[in-house]
């Protein structure tokens, strides 16, 4: 009776033993495939956030008077002029004026076509050309920098900007760059070709 | 600072294509109106002119330029600074006092001219510089 009662309870031992490994095992398993998840989330998360956020975030931190003035000038909400960096297509992005001459101030760019063209054969890269300057009106970013733009929409590459500052805002408004009206043009007429 | 637009002088073309020469005592701006039709700006006799790309031509807070005019600025302060230079000169020369100040927005540029006057011509067609 003794022998039977210690067998008895040696098979619940042996059977719990058992049922916990396997417990074990299972998660085992498992964890590689949940933290791969994880660590590739994690990734893609500091890849993303380690390209401009940082910067962006000290330069706002130093400028916030600035920015809340020109927040409230052009209706923006906090934290919109940081998620406006980098590049975008062109085709989303207005014209500040009504007309351009076709060349460059720096002559080494030649024309509108002359950009166009090397950054459609790969000659010039997108990144080499210095950012436009964008504005927010009623949800439509305008470009101040507008040769470059449409250098960029004839080439059909997508084209690096940046948030104009306050103080270049206001000295744009002061030399009526805003020829195309208030929300920007659609398109440009291009003189002196 | 005080900058009034000049009623007389034709709307300037956004993109005016400026030519700009300096002969005989004139300053002389080739620009296109509103309707892309050539017209000659010449200030004469001018005391002091200047020409600035507009990256590097920074207003004071407050002025604002009256887009596709030619403007004048009353009271202007670049006056005061010639005056004050001339008298050092010639203390009897008075001829600054006919003076006044005009700026021409040329798109990438801005021209600006001290002189006694302005005057506006048609050009025929073979002067035009586009």
């Amino acid at each position: 009776m003794i022998f039977h009662c210690l067998r008895l309870v040696c098979l619940i031992v042996l059977g719990l033993a058992w049922t916990t490994t396997l417990s074990f095992a299972a998660v085992d398993v498992q964890s590689p495939a949940i933290c791969g998840v994880s660590i590739g989330y994690d990734q893609a998360y500091a890849s993303h956030n380690g390209y401009d956020a940082a910067p962006l975030r000290a330069w706002e931190d130093e400028n916030q008077s600035a920015l809340a003035d020109t927040r409230a000038s052009f209706g923006l909400g906090p934290g919109f002029i940081a998620a406006k960096g980098g590049f975008m297509n062109p085709n989303a992005i207005r014209f500040s004026q009504d007309s351009i001459k076709t060349g460059f101030k720096d002559a080494s760019l030649g024309g509108i076509d002359d950009l166009a063209v090397g950054l459609k054969n790969g000659t010039i890269k997108p990144g080499s050309i210095k950012p436009i300057r964008l504005v927010e009106r009623e949800g439509n970013l305008i470009s101040i920098d507008n040769r470059r733009l449409e250098a960029f929409r004839r080439a059909g590459v997508d084209v690096p900007t940046r948030m104009a500052t306050p103080a270049e805002i206001q000295q744009a408004i002061q030399k009526g760059k805003f020829s195309a009206g208030e929300l920007g043009g659609t398109t440009i007429k291009v003189r002196g070709q | 600072m005080t900058i009034v637009h000049l009623q007389n002088i034709p709307r300037l073309h956004t993109t005016p294509l400026a030519s700009v020469q300096v002969k005989d005592s004139q300053v002389i701006a080739d620009v296109d109106d509103e309707q892309e039709k050539r017209f000659r700006l010449v200030f004469k006799p001018y005391q002091a002119m200047r020409m600035m790309t507009a990256d590097c031509y920074s207003l004071p807070e407050g002025v604002t330029l009256i887009p596709n005019t030619v403007m004048e600025v009353l009271n202007s302060s670049w006056i005061v600074e010639l005056i004050r230079s001339l008298k050092q000169v010639d203390e009897t020369a008075t001829f600054m006092g006919k003076a006044r100040h005009f700026i021409v927005p040329l798109q990438d540029d801005f021209l600006e001219v001290v002189a006694w006057g302005i005057t506006t011509s048609d050009l025929i067609e073979p002067e035009k510089s586009r």
